[in-house]
């Protein structure tokens, strides 16, 4: 089973996330986090193989804590999401080492799948 | 001296002056008084070189009265004129003198006597006609004082007059008026030889003065009584010379003093003349330049050096009075100053609105030159009035440009902030339910009871949303506002809020939209501030509607607050912003424990 760990400040987001891991097949949640520090702080002791993090949040946002995942020994997959058109957003968003970038409203269980094979399921992770 | 200058001096300057026509009268009596005056000598077969001093008789009375009348119509507020003409009519009883009967010629020889003493004055105190310090007051004092103590009394008691060859040379009439039969001795052996001596010191004290004041004069002044001053010391010294003639009783010399001493009486008039057409012709030039002067002075000790050039006054000053407390004038450095007191400087105000905002000090000279002084005034105020307007206007768009900066920021905030709330709010609640539905579409195909229940369960998520748009909509520009306009609004508002609030806005129309808004949003702000700190049991809205205004005023009863204590706040900085960029403005009353009242207005038509 794949295990997904979701991060964003929007709560009811989180909420449907947690549905949409859990209703695709071979994807189990490995848990939400409101904020990218509360997200962190899971990683130190709990290894999901893909992250989901909002590019946008108060505090630290996602962009940071991709760069800060990846600089993690066997750092699990991290894939940017956003509510705005991925065309806006900053390039960093491109550089900070998160596999994929892609609108929020894109996220489907089939998309999900498609993700996993493209970047995450090479065993290397 | 000091004068007003503002729009009503024309009548104070009639009232004292003599009309053209009154003076050419005077003109014609003056001829033939001058005719009358010549008439005399000739008469008497007796008198010495009697077409000579026919024609100075002629000359005399004729140049003063001409002088004195011209004087008096140019300068109704100076005495001189008057004195000039009074002078005139003197010598005429003067030329009595060359008459042979006793009691003309004793009126002629006291006429004399009288004639000194005024001409005394009358050098003294040109051009004004008043005398222009102590000094001069003690001389003429002292004059008068002799006259009356050391002469007019010996004519009761001596039997002739001093020999005066210009009068009579042999055979002279005797005193008409004497009241004593013999001549006293003490008359001869005192009286005359002191009141010789002391005559002889007040004319030397007449020529120091007058050398003084030249001395002391401004090239203003200079100009005009340099000529006026040379005739009179000249004639100071003929004078001495007669008294010297008479003690040592050398009739040559007596005789020539005299002759002397006569011309320089109808010379001092056209000395006069020729100084008050000097300062005359200066006016004239002066006017001209102040008319044609448009530039625009740097500051204030510029200004003042440019009035003392075109006035050719270096001592002039100007002074500024910052309100009407007479401890506030200042002069062009900011240095407080006090006006000076007359007559030493001539002080002219200057009036606007009622009030003195400045005074012109200078030269004694130039107040007889009234249109001058005018002219000098009235330029003064134009550029003290557009200074002033100017430095308001300025202060107006500094502050216009402030607002617009506020307004032009507030707006963009604005948009960040609807930016912020679509983006934050509706967006990702839309966004959540596209990824539900996806859900909700799988979930219908492996259980179509759960997905359709699911399916149901979208509405209240969705109802959300629609809320949330609406809101920030209705943030914008509320629908009802649009719709019914600004009464219903503020009624719909006033439905709506928890303490409660009445509306009296009988009568109000409809306004352009951008009015509707402002007004709206003041008083939504008002209130919700009232509802936010005020603690109010009742709030009360009022919309008046006059002519081109619309106002409002939203009051409570609640704590009041110190408004200087507070900066407004920035939504009642923004309200008013909006208010004062539609031509209106808005207010703040309020104290503690007294409830508060925010008003406003706007102009707008309907």
């Amino acid at each position: 089973m794949v295990r997904v760990l979701t991060v964003d400040d929007h709560a009811p987001f989180l909420e449907v996330a947690h549905d949409l891991v859990e209703a695709t097949p071979g994807f189990e949640s490995a848990g939400e986090e409101g904020s990218a520090t509360e997200g962190l702080a899971r990683l130190e002791y709990d290894r999901p193989d893909l992250v989901l993090a909002d590019v946008h949040m108060p505090g630290m946002s996602g962009i940071e804590l991709a760069q800060r995942v990846n600089a993690m020994p066997q750092p699990p997959l991290v894939v940017l999401i956003s509510a705005v058109n991925p065309a806006d957003l900053p390039a960093a968003s491109r550089r900070c080492g998160a596999a994929a970038v892609m609108s929020k409203h894109e996220l489907t269980p089939s998309r999900l799948r498609e993700l996993w094979r493209a970047h995450g399921a090479n065993g290397t992770r | 001296m000091a004068t007003y200058v503002d729009a009503s001096d024309d009548e104070h300057r009639l009232a004292r002056g003599i009309s053209p026509r009154a003076a050419w009268l005077g003109a014609a009596g003056g001829i033939l008084l001058a005719t009358l005056a010549a008439a005399i000598p000739l008469a008497n077969e007796g008198a010495p070189s009697s077409g000579a001093m026919a024609a100075l008789n002629a000359v005399t009375v004729s140049t003063l009265t001409s002088i004195g009348l011209f004087a008096w119509v140019r300068d109704p507020e100076s005495r001189f004129g008057r004195l000039l003409v009074a002078t005139a009519l003197l010598s005429v009883v003067v030329s009595l003198s060359s008459s042979g009967a006793e009691l003309p010629y004793t009126v002629g020889r006291i006429a004399v006597w009288v004639r000194e003493v005024l001409l005394v004055f009358v050098f003294l105190s040109f051009p004004t006609g008043r005398l222009p310090g102590r000094s001069e007051r003690v001389v003429v004092s002292a004059a008068i004082v002799m006259l009356l103590v050391l002469y007019l009394p010996t004519v009761l008691l001596t039997d002739g007059f001093p020999r005066l060859p210009v009068f009579c040379s042999h055979n002279c009439p005797g005193n008409a008026l004497q009241a004593v039969g013999s001549d006293p001795a003490f008359v001869g052996a005192v009286a005359i030889p002191v009141r010789q001596a002391i005559t002889a010191a007040i004319f030397l004290a007449v020529a120091v003065l007058i050398f003084r004041r030249l001395r002391r004069a401004s090239p203003l002044t200079r100009k005009g009584l340099v000529l006026v001053f040379s005739v009179a010391i000249a004639r100071a010294a003929a004078l001495i010379g007669v008294v010297a003639g008479q003690r040592s009783g050398n009739t040559a010399v007596t005789a020539a003093a005299d002759w002397i001493a006569l011309l320089a009486v109808p010379a001092a008039g056209v000395a006069f003349l020729v100084g008050l057409f000097r300062w005359r012709l200066f006016s004239s030039e002066t006017l001209r330049h102040l008319a044609l002067d448009s530039t625009e002075p740097a500051d204030r000790e510029e200004l003042q050096r440019r009035l003392a050039e075109m006035l050719g006054d270096p001592s002039l000053e100007v002074r500024y009075a910052l309100s009407s407390d007479p401890e506030s004038w200042r002069d062009a450095t900011g240095q407080p100053a006090a006006l000076p007191a007359p007559p030493d400087r001539c002080v002219v105000e200057v009036v606007h609105e009622g009030a003195p905002i400045a005074a012109i000090i200078c030269d004694p000279a130039l107040s007889e030159q009234r249109d001058l002084l005018d002219a000098a005034a009235t330029w003064l105020r134009t550029i003290l009035v557009r200074e002033q307007l100017t430095a308001a206007l300025s202060a107006s768009v500094r502050d216009l440009g402030a607002s617009r900066r506020r307004i032009a920021t507030a707006a963009a905030a604005e948009r960040r902030r609807i930016e912020r709330d679509l983006h934050d709010g509706a967006q990702q609640q839309l966004v959540t339910l596209r990824v539900k539905l996806e859900l909700i579409e799988e979930e219908l195909e492996r259980d179509p009871e759960r997905g359709a229940e699911l399916l149901h369960e979208l509405g209240p998520s969705i109802d959300s949303v629609i809320e949330e748009v609406r809101s920030l909509a209705s943030g914008i520009y509320p629908s009802l506002l649009a719709d019914a306009g600004l009464v219903e609004a503020l009624r719909a508002v006033a439905r709506r809020n928890e303490v409660p609030v009445t509306v009296a806005a009988d009568g109000i129309g409809s306004y352009p939209l951008e009015i509707e808004a402002a007004v709206y949003f003041c008083c939504l702000e008002a209130l919700q501030n009232a509802d936010k700190h005020a603690q109010a049991s009742a709030i009360a809205i009022a919309l008046q509607a006059d002519d081109d205004e619309l106002s409002f005023e939203v009051r409570d009863d609640g704590l009041g607050f110190d408004p200087r204590s507070i900066n407004g706040g920035s939504g009642l900085t923004n309200m008013r912003d909006r208010l004062v960029a539609l031509g209106g403005d808005m207010s703040i009353q309020s104290a503690p424990r007294q409830g508060t009242v925010v008003t406003g207005r706007v102009y707008a038509t309907e």
